[in-house]
Parts: C-alpha cells; sequence; structure tokens
C-alpha cells in the first residue's frame, strides 16, 4: 500500500512538472506581447523596455520559468499585467466561491445519482429502470446553463426561495452562501449526477454478472444482499474515476454557469484574463486547475487501492 | 431484445434524421435568411410566421436552429473524425506494445490532456487564433484524441490475452496484423458508442469519460431481482406445506425472477425413498420458450455420489440450477424437485434463500472469478454462517477457519484475512469448498469442480470431496463431462444428450456395458482420448 502511494506520488510529481512546461510553452507560443498590450499603440520604445524588465519579460526562457515556478512553489503567483494586483490574491477570492461551489455540485450529484444508479440496476428491464435512463438521457442532454434558467426562473424568481444571481459573500454568514450557491450548484450537478447514474448502473449491472454474484446466491444471499454486499463495492472503481473527473470539471468548467448567475469565480477569472491577455493570470489560474485536477486523481487512484485489495498488491 | 430497446431505436434514429435533414435543407433553404436583422419585429412570440418566434434582433430563430444544426453537425462529426482517425490507431498501437514505452507515453500523456480543463483550453485556442469553425473543430479534436486512445487500449488490452489472439499470434501473425484483423473488429461496437456520445457532446465540451460508454451490456446471470427474497434468516422452510407469502412477492402471477414455477400435473408419485436425498422427476425447462430440459430424472441418497456427465449443452449445469433455483431470468421450471420430500419448484424465494447455503450448497467451475475480490477468504466463507444463523461475527469467523482447516488451507498459513488474488486456482477452489459446505448441507453440488485445474490438484480436490462425503453424510452431485472422474468417486452415473437423460446406472455397470449409443461413444471416446 506504502510502495503503491508513493509510486503514484512520484507519477503525480513528474505530471505537474511535465504539465508546467507544457503550460508556459503555450502562453510562450501565444502572440501578443504583455507590455505592449499594457501600455497601447503608441507607447515609447523605452517605456516598454522599462516595464519588460519590470515584468521580467526581458530574461531568458529556462529561466523566467524556473522563475514562475519557483515563485508558485512559494505562493507566489506574481503580479497581474492588468490589474496590479498580486494573482495569488485574486486566485483565492476567486476559490472562495468556486471550491465551495464544485464541494456543493459534487454533493448535489452523487446524492442523486447514487440511489437513483441503484435503484435503476436493482430494476433493471423493468418501468422504474426505463424511467431512470430516460431521465438521465435528458440530463445528459440538455446543456446546465438551460437548467440554469429554468431553475432561476421557478426558484428564484416565481417562488424566491434562492437568490437569482450573483455572490453574498462569507461575511453575510453560511445562509446567505446557501442562497446564492443552491441553485448554481443545482444546475452544475443534474447533467453530471445524469452520468453519474448511468455509470453506477452499468458498473453495477456488469457486476451482477460476474460468477461471485452466482456463489453468493448459491450461499443463500437474496438478490438484494449481493447487490449491497458484493455488486456495490466492486462496481465503485468506474465510479470513483467519474467522480474525480467530474470534479476537477467543476471547478475549472463552470464558466457558463458563472456567467448566468453571475458569481466571481475562477471560470470568470481564467475567461476575463484571456480577453484582457492578462497572461500571467491565465497561466496560474491553469496551472492550478491542473494541480487540482491531478491532485484529486491521485487521491482516486488511492481511493481504488482502498476499495480493491489487488490494486494495493500490484507492482 | 425488449420492446422499449427497439422503440428507442426508432425514436433516436428519427430524432436523428430529423437533425440531418434540417442542416442539410438550410445549405438551400431557410424560411427567413438568418442574419438578416428586423429591429421592428424583434422578441415576437413563436407563430404561424416565425414558427419559432424571433429574437432580440428581429432574426428568425427557426432558421437560425437550422442553420446552427449545420455547423453543430459539422463539429461533431468532424471532431469525433479526428479524434478517432488518431486515437484509435494510438490506442491499437499502444495495447499491441503493452508495457512499452508508447503504451506508457500515451498514457501519461492522456492524463495529462484529462487535466486540462478543456473549456477552458477551447477559449485559449479560439482567443488567439479567433473564432470559427475549424479552430473549435480543431480544439475539440484534439481533446476526442485521447478519449478515444485510451478507451481504444483498454478493450484491446482485454482482447490480446484472449485464446483466439493467442492462436494468432501462434500462427507468428505480426502483430499489426492482429490489431487490425482480430482486435478492431472485436472493440468496433464500444467504439461506435463512444463515438455517438462524443459526438453529442462534441459541440458542448464537457470531460467524457472514457467509461461512460462503455456500458458492456453483457446479459447478467442472474436476474437483478432485488428485493425479493427479503429475509433470509427466516428459515420459513420450516413452516411446512403451507407456504408463507414472501412479504412482497405475494402477488399472482409470475414468480419472484420472472420464472413461472409450476407443478406439473404428471402422475402422482410418492415424495421417494426415505434414503432418497434428492429426487428430480419430469424437469422440464424452457427459456424464453426455448425448451433446454426435457422430463429429466435422477435421484441421489445421502452419502452418495451421483455424477452427471455429457457433452457440454447437454443441459448438465442447467439441471443443477434448477436444482438450486437460480435458473436465468425468462426460465420456467415444470416437474418436481424434491429434496427430502419437499418440492423446491414450489418454494418461493425467501425460502429457496433460507435452503441455499444452509441445506444445499454449491461450488462451481471457475474458481479464478467464484469468489469475491474484494472481500477476504474468511469474511466470505464467514458469510454462508452469518446469513443463516445469529452466531456473532467473532463465532462465525472461528467456525469459518475450522471449515478452511478442514478443507485443507489452515489458519496458520492461511490467514483469514488473505485476498483471493493470494491464493492458486486450488486453493481458491477448496474456499469456494468452505463457503458452500460451512453449514453442513445435505446436499453438495459441484459444477465442474476440478475442470479449471491441473490434474495433481484435480485429484487433491477429488479426494477432499469424497472425504467430505464421507464425513458429514451429505450427497454429492458431481456435474462433470470427465469420465475420468466418474470413474474414481461416483457410485452411480447420469448421462444426459440435447437436455434428457439417456442412461443411468451405477458406475462399474454402466462403464462396462452400455446400453444407449450416445453412452457408448462417450465412453469410447475418453478411452480412446
Amino acid at each position: 500500500m506504502i510502495g503503491y502511494a508513493l509510486r503514484r506520488l512520484a507519477s503525480l510529481i513528474a505530471s505537474l512538472v511535465v504539465a508546467s512546461l507544457v503550460i508556459f510553452t503555450v502562453i510562450e507560443i501565444i502572440p501578443g506581447d504583455p507590455a505592449a498590450y499594457m501600455l497601447g499603440m503608441n507607447a515609447q520604445p523605452d517605456t516598454l523596455a522599462a516595464l519588460r524588465a519590470e515584468l521580467g519579460l526581458d530574461m531568458p526562457k529556462p529561466q523566467r520559468y524556473l522563475t514562475w515556478v519557483g515563485g508558485m512553489l512559494r505562493g507566489d503567483f506574481g503580479i497581474s499585467y492588468t490589474y496590479r494586483t498580486p494573482v495569488s490574491r485574486m486566485i483565492a477570492d476567486r476559490l472562495w466561491v468556486s471550491l465551495p461551489l464544485a464541494i456543493y455540485a459534487l454533493v448535489l450529484s452523487t446524492a442523486i445519482a447514487f440511489p437513483a444508479g441503484i435503484y435503476a440496476a436493482s430494476r433493471r428491464g423493468k418501468m422504474a429502470d426505463v424511467t431512470v435512463m430516460g431521465a438521465t438521457q435528458l440530463g445528459v442532454a440538455v446543456p446546465n446553463f438551460w437548467f440554469a434558467m429554468i431553475l432561476v426562473l421557478v426558484f428564484a424568481i416565481n417562488l424566491g426561495w434562492f437568490s437569482a444571481g450573483g455572490f453574498a459573500g462569507w461575511d453575510e454568514g453560511y445562509w446567505a452562501v446557501m442562497r446564492s450557491l443552491t441553485l448554481p450548484a443545482l444546475a452544475l450537478a443534474l447533467p453530471q449526477a445524469a452520468i453519474l447514474t448511468r455509470v453506477m448502473r452499468s458498473s453495477l449491472l456488469d457486476m451482477l454478472g460476474e460468477d461471485f454474484i452466482r456463489t453468493a446466491r448459491a450461499k443463500g444471499l437474496s438478490a438484494r444482499q449481493t447487490l449491497w454486499r458484493h455488486a456495490l463495492r466492486n462496481a465503485m472503481i468506474p465510479v470513483l474515476t467519474i467522480l474525480g473527473l467530474q470534479f476537477a470539471f467543476l471547478l475549472a468548467g463552470s464558466i457558463i454557469i458563472e456567467q448566468v448567475f453571475s458569481l466571481p469565480g475562477l471560470g470568470r477569472l481564467v475567461f476575463q484574463a484571456i480577453s484582457a491577455r492578462d497572461l500571467i493570470v491565465v497561466e496560474s489560474v491553469v496551472m492550478l486547475l491542473v494541480f487540482a485536477v491531478i491532485t484529486v486523481n491521485f487521491a482516486v487512484d488511492l481511493a481504488y487501492a482502498l476499495v480493491d485489495p489487488r490494486l494495493r498488491a500490484r507492482r | 431484445m425488449k420492446w422499449y430497446q427497439s422503440r428507442s431505436l426508432v425514436i433516436g434514429a428519427a430524432l436523428s434524421a430529423l437533425f440531418v435533414l434540417a442542416a442539410l435543407v438550410s445549405l438551400v433553404w431557410t424560411p427567413f435568411n438568418y442574419e438578416t436583422l428586423d429591429i421592428p419585429n424583434k422578441l415576437q412570440r413563436p407563430g404561424s410566421l416565425h414558427w419559432f418566434g424571433t429574437d432580440h434582433f428581429g432574426r428568425d430563430i427557426f432558421s437560425m436552429i437550422m442553420a446552427g444544426a449545420r455547423i453543430s453537425l459539422a463539429v461533431a462529426v468532424l471532431a469525433v473524425g479526428i479524434g478517432m482517425g488518431i486515437g484509435v490507431p494510438l490506442g491499437l498501437w499502444a495495447a499491441a506494445r503493452s508495457g512499452g514505452w508508447l503504451d506508457e507515453f500515451i498514457m501519461r500523456g492522456n492524463d495529462l490532456v484529462f487535466a486540462f480543463p478543456s473549456l477552458v483550453i477551447a477559449i485559449l485556442i479560439t482567443a488567439t487564433f479567433g473564432p470559427g469553425a475549424v479552430n473549435a473543430i480543431i480544439a475539440i479534436g484534439i481533446f476526442n484524441i485521447p478519449v478515444f486512445a485510451r478507451l481504444t487500449r483498454g478493450a484491446a488490452l482485454g482482447l490480446w490475452e484472449r485464446d483466439f489472439i493467442l492462436a494468432a499470434r501462434v500462427a507468428s501473425k505480426s502483430r499489426l496484423r492482429i490489431s487490425v484483423e482480430h482486435v478492431l473488429p472485436n472493440i468496433t461496437s464500444l467504439l461506435i458508442v463512444q463515438g455517438t456520445i462524443s459526438s453529442a457532446l462534441a459541440s458542448w465540451p464537457r470531460p467524457v469519460s472514457p467509461t461512460s460508454g462503455s456500458g458492456r451490456s453483457r446479459r447478467a446471470k442472474l436476474g437483478p431481482d432485488a428485493g425479493r427474497c427479503a429475509d433470509a434468516r427466516h428459515p420459513c422452510f420450516a413452516s411446512g406445506a403451507h407456504p408463507r407469502p414472501s412479504h412482497r412477492g405475494d402477488r399472482a402471477g409470475p414468480q419472484p425472477d420472472g420464472r413461472r414455477l409450476a407443478r406439473s400435473d404428471g402422475p402422482a408419485h410418492p415424495g421417494g425413498a426415505p434414503m432418497t436425498l434428492l429426487a428430480v422427476e419430469n424437469l422440464s425447462v424452457d427459456i424464453h420458450g426455448t425448451p433446454v430440459l426435457r422430463d429429466v430424472g435422477l435421484t441421489l441418497d445421502k452419502g452418495q455420489i451421483v455424477a452427471l456427465t455429457g457433452e457440454s449443452g447437454s443441459g448438465k449445469s442447467m439441471t443443477s440450477l434448477s436444482i438450486m433455483g437460480l435458473l436465468p431470468q425468462g426460465a420456467t421450471a415444470r416437474g418436481r424437485v424434491l429434496l427430502e420430500g419437499v418440492d423446491l419448484l414450489t418454494r418461493t424465494e425467501p425460502q429457496l434463500c433460507a435452503l441455499r447455503g444452509r441445506a444445499m450448497g454449491m461450488i462451481f467451475q471457475e474458481p479464478m472469478t467464484a469468489l469475491n475480490p474484494v472481500h477476504s477468504i474468511g469474511r466470505q466463507v464467514a458469510e454462508t454462517i452469518r446469513i443463516h444463523t445469529a452466531l456473532p461475527r467473532a463465532e462465525a469467523r472461528e467456525q469459518a477457519a475450522a471449515m478452511l482447516d478442514r478443507v485443507g488451507l489452515p489458519a496458520h498459513r492461511f490467514a483469514l484475512s488473505r485476498f483471493p488474488h493470494e491464493l492458486s486456482g486450488g486453493q481458491r477452489q477448496r474456499v469456494g469448498l468452505a463457503m458452500a459446505i460451512a453449514l453442513r448441507p445435505r446436499l453438495l453440488i459441484a459444477d465442474e469442480p476440478t475442470t479449471a485445474l491441473d490434474v495433481t490438484t484435480q485429484a487433491q480436490i477429488l479426494d477432499l470431496l469424497q472425504g467430505l462425503v464421507a464425513d458429514f453424510g451429505m450427497g454429492l452431485l458431481l456435474i462433470t463431462h470427465d469420465l475420468a472422474v466418474v470413474s474414481q468417486i461416483a457410485d452411480r452415473i447420469v448421462v444426459m444428450q440435447k437436455g434428457a437423460v439417456v442412461e443411468h446406472g451405477a458406475t462399474r455397470a454402466l462403464l462396462a456395458e452400455q446400453r444407449h449409443p450416445y453412452s457408448r461413444m462417450l465412453i469410447g471416446a475418453a478411452r480412446v482420448g
């Protein structure tokens, strides 16, 4: 188990190094000099040179890469080109919106998908299964911003239970945050839950066809008992994989939902930064997201080993 | 194929056709020019002129949707084309050279691409190179490559272990040829499923997992008829001639599992001689209307070993599953299966649950897959005890340890905390046996228990079975096609062919002289081979 974790950790660090190189290279390739962009068309050459020196753009590329990575390791992400504030503080502010939103959506998605998937699998081929599968088909097909608009219409405008947009801020208390985040989290969660339900169901059905299920039935377990005690844990591996991917997506991919609900999240930050050629912000946010995804995958890998003893022993 | 499956196919095809048609027609005709601004008529409700209304610039929404379908379709088809065109060959190659540097490279590269938020990258690409369908197609296409590479590799890796690929390799076909001729055709259906899902999501980037579309629809061997067999701990069997209705399944008509358990109206037969443990009488089984067993009959006494033999497909396993009440969904059994005089075919599912594992145990052919890989062997053996008795956990484990010891896995060498993957095939079969006999059932059914084992292990397992029958006074129904096994330990032989019993008799007599030509052939073949 320890050896497995160490191997995964080594692989995690290697992935992070490669990812940082890729991001750095991509940002370098992108046309446009941030200094020129900041000063506008009529900038004097000497002003430009001074700014380039101030931003560190005149250093050789390897040195700039090392400065960037070294800074990030110390929590220093540099200064935003457009806002002239530390990138780390900008990211931290946004993370306090995006992270709770992602976790909230993931909890909702799991809370919907697990019971629905297990129920559909246990009623395979029956009316209940067909209904659940039909609903998930709809959930996969309908984009989440549409759900968002419908949710706003019903729960914010007609019923007035939740706010239609904006973020109250943590100073206003948990209830205010819940009011702001519930609808976006639900809109994000519904399509994710649809995918997760399908994975849960098909993974369970695969497991219910295994020989050891027949053995368990021969021991005298009822069909329901075999499902809960024998099939479910074995079916968790693909479900965990999807959960990991979904968390990564929820953290980064909620740009459109953030737009619909005017939430100051990471997605909008990166979108605004790309439009304003604030490349240092783009670079740092993308790196942070990649870091989050790779870390979550690492956690998922460790969870695999907890679920499946065979992985603990492997290589 | 169920009705709704084909119906969903029809609906899906119709919707797709509508979508493609709208896209194609928009090339030559739309009700209005979708780019024409008509500010005075902005934000109109749907009506006979503007079918879906107009937007805030007065453009006709229906026309815009038709034109939009064209772009969505192009993005979807081309992006998936890029993904498949590059990803599938990469995946095939990686699987063919599994463990090599390319394999490693693809897998790590995959992890990386998955790690990048695809929507952010797509925005980055369009921000850098300008918006437009071509850039979108390239961006989405690139993100589809690893999805297909990973999916293809995963599916192909499994195939490389299969016998028919091994055969091709022995015939020294090149890896490339094997990949194209043998691997690719076998993963096409999977690729089509992922292809459709990716196309659907292509114009809407969100993480498409390699597994989300790979619903391998293998038919379950058992119906997941959860909830029917409510509490197996109730020995409702003991309540005698009046079967207690199961508290959920007490509806008329089909019994749990969709199986119709009918009692034959055949000649009244006494419940068997007092010594008779198991009597199968006129057992006929249909699966979805196709007969698989016809009037099968056999008897088994306490302490006796009866071998059920015949070629594969002759109905041996189906007979044993009928006795256990574990027939696949859609199967109908008629006749009588008397265990100590009680007809199992008339028992409800909860009553059968109480009997399985307690009055009758079963071990299966494939020891490698018959055990749950994520539970320790001690837990799996103790489960049989705990499910039927009220014994506390510690005592159940103690009994499990004793039973594992009895089957040749002493606790000092095989700790209860071991997992199945740490044991050999023979050792796993012993665990399976310990699970089946943990409560000393009167009847043990062994379905080809030694077929998957090597010859030395076979002999050991047969010895063990013989010893257990003698010690516990069980009746053993031994299902095997191996006449060498039969002649060693069986008291009687029942020969089956095409779902019916063609001959039965005492082992020595039957081996010496066969009346039925099929038995003669079977035994003749075994002697030559």
